[in-house]
């Protein structure tokens, strides 16, 4: 059952009392909270994932909630609850469904070590893979959102997860996260798109949450080999330019990236070097969203008829 | 540096490589810390796994292997890539 088939007042009542299961990607996180923004944006960005029936087992117990006390009250606030754990400083109320996000995110990040967790976006056309390691603010999620809203794959807009036993991408398709001008760009770019509200003043600026494709949530049980990694930059005002980039430089960039290669010694060390054998590597900078979708689009046909 | 001053790599089982071109990467197994190493990096490296070797060693090592003059310039620079290998973790002095 899809969440988008349960009324919102339902929803609302198990999100409120025993919760919900859901599965993204491999995981499945049990989530609990009665706080209106967090059902609501939750309602409307995972309206195309599947509500599993009451698990005995989930990954991630999660409950978004406001603490107890003059705090409910006066500059309420929401805590990130994890397996009845509090790891994290509270946040504004308003900014309760990106807490989520990024809770969910940290959830994984930090558990999920049969995995080489990388940080990057991930995306898909026709069989061919590119992998988006980038730090934040270099225009990752933008180029990212832009590539599913004209046919590609969503795999991941954050987390790059690499099986270690076969050297596979395993899609996690979850909103994209965009962040500040990125935000009305892509709205521009993809006006059919769905999009959260804007929650201004949090620590990364203002942000905004885009669904992701239905397509991409449908077939989050299909793995794929990874092929390319690209690493991007936005640079105001530059030309589009694609440029081989030597796999030395790019397994350090990756390396560098990647939020459990020294947690996993050796295994991480072998598993990276597995992936840069077999992928082509470029860096690649950009100021036009259409020229560059347009690039990887060429990128994509390239590999396809050489395959 | 003392011209008896030895150098040798640590424990070749910890050291982990895969080079592409003239790019070599090694995972120091002990440190859990990953270097990419020039050519010349990794002829010393690779030399100092081998076997024990003073400057003078390896310095004819690499005048031998990259066609260059056993001059002053280039035992300066192996003096700083070795001091630098050293601050590393990946070789050590013997005596």
């Amino acid at each position: 059952m899809k969440i988008s088939e349960l009324s919102l007042n339902k929803l609302k009542k198990r999100l409120g009392t025993s919760g919900i299961y859901l599965r993204t990607g491999p995981f499945i996180t049990h989530l609990q909270s009665k706080i209106p923004s967090v059902v609501n944006n939750f309602a409307l960005l995972y309206a195309n994932n599947n509500l599993l029936d009451n698990e005995d087992f989930a990954d991630f117990h999660i409950n978004l909630a406001a603490p107890r006390g003059l705090r409910r009250w006066y500059r309420p606030q929401v805590m990130f609850h994890f397996d009845d754990q509090v790891p994290f400083k509270p946040l504004p109320h308003q900014q309760a469904f990106p807490m989520m996000e990024w809770g969910l995110n940290w959830c994984i990040s930090n558990h999920a070590h049969h995995y080489l967790i990388l940080h990057s976006a991930v995306v898909e056309n026709n069989g061919f893979s590119v992998i988006l390691p980038a730090p934040p603010g270099s225009g990752k999620s933008t180029l990212c959102a832009g590539l599913i809203s004209r046919g590609w794959r969503l795999l991941s807009d954050e987390l790059g997860l690499i099986s270690l036993e076969h050297l596979e991408l395993v899609p996690l398709a979850r909103p994209v996260n965009l962040k500040n001008e990125a935000i009305e760009v892509i709205k521009k770019f993809a006006p059919h798109a769905i999009f959260s509200c804007n929650f201004a003043d949090t620590n990364k600026g203002t942000v905004a949450l885009m669904q992701a494709p239905v397509t991409s949530v449908v077939r989050s049980n299909e793995l794929v080999k990874p092929a390319c990694i690209v690493m991007p930059r936005y640079m105001p005002g530059k030309e589009t330019n694609l440029q081989r980039e030597s796999k030395g430089q790019m397994f350090m960039h990756v390396a560098d990236s990647a939020f459990n290669y020294s947690l996993l010694g050796l295994t991480g060390f072998e598993t990276l070097v597995k992936l840069i054998d077999r992928c082509d590597c470029y860096t690649f900078t950009y100021s036009k969203l259409q020229e560059a979708i347009e690039t990887f689009d060429e990128l994509a046909t390239a590999n396809n008829t050489t395959c | 540096m003392a011209e008896s001053v030895r150098w040798r790599a640590i424990s070749a089982f910890t050291l982990h490589w895969r080079s592409w071109g003239n790019e070599h990467v090694v995972y120091n197994a002990g440190s859990g810390d990953t270097h990419l190493f020039n050519d010349l990096a990794a002829l010393i490296l690779r030399a100092l796994q081998e076997k024990a070797a003073t400057l003078d060693e390896l310095s004819q090592l690499c005048a031998t292997s990259f066609n260059q003059d056993e001059d002053e310039e280039l035992q300066a620079q192996l003096n700083e890539l070795l001091l630098e290998l050293d601050r590393l973790g990946i070789i050590e002095r013997i005596h």
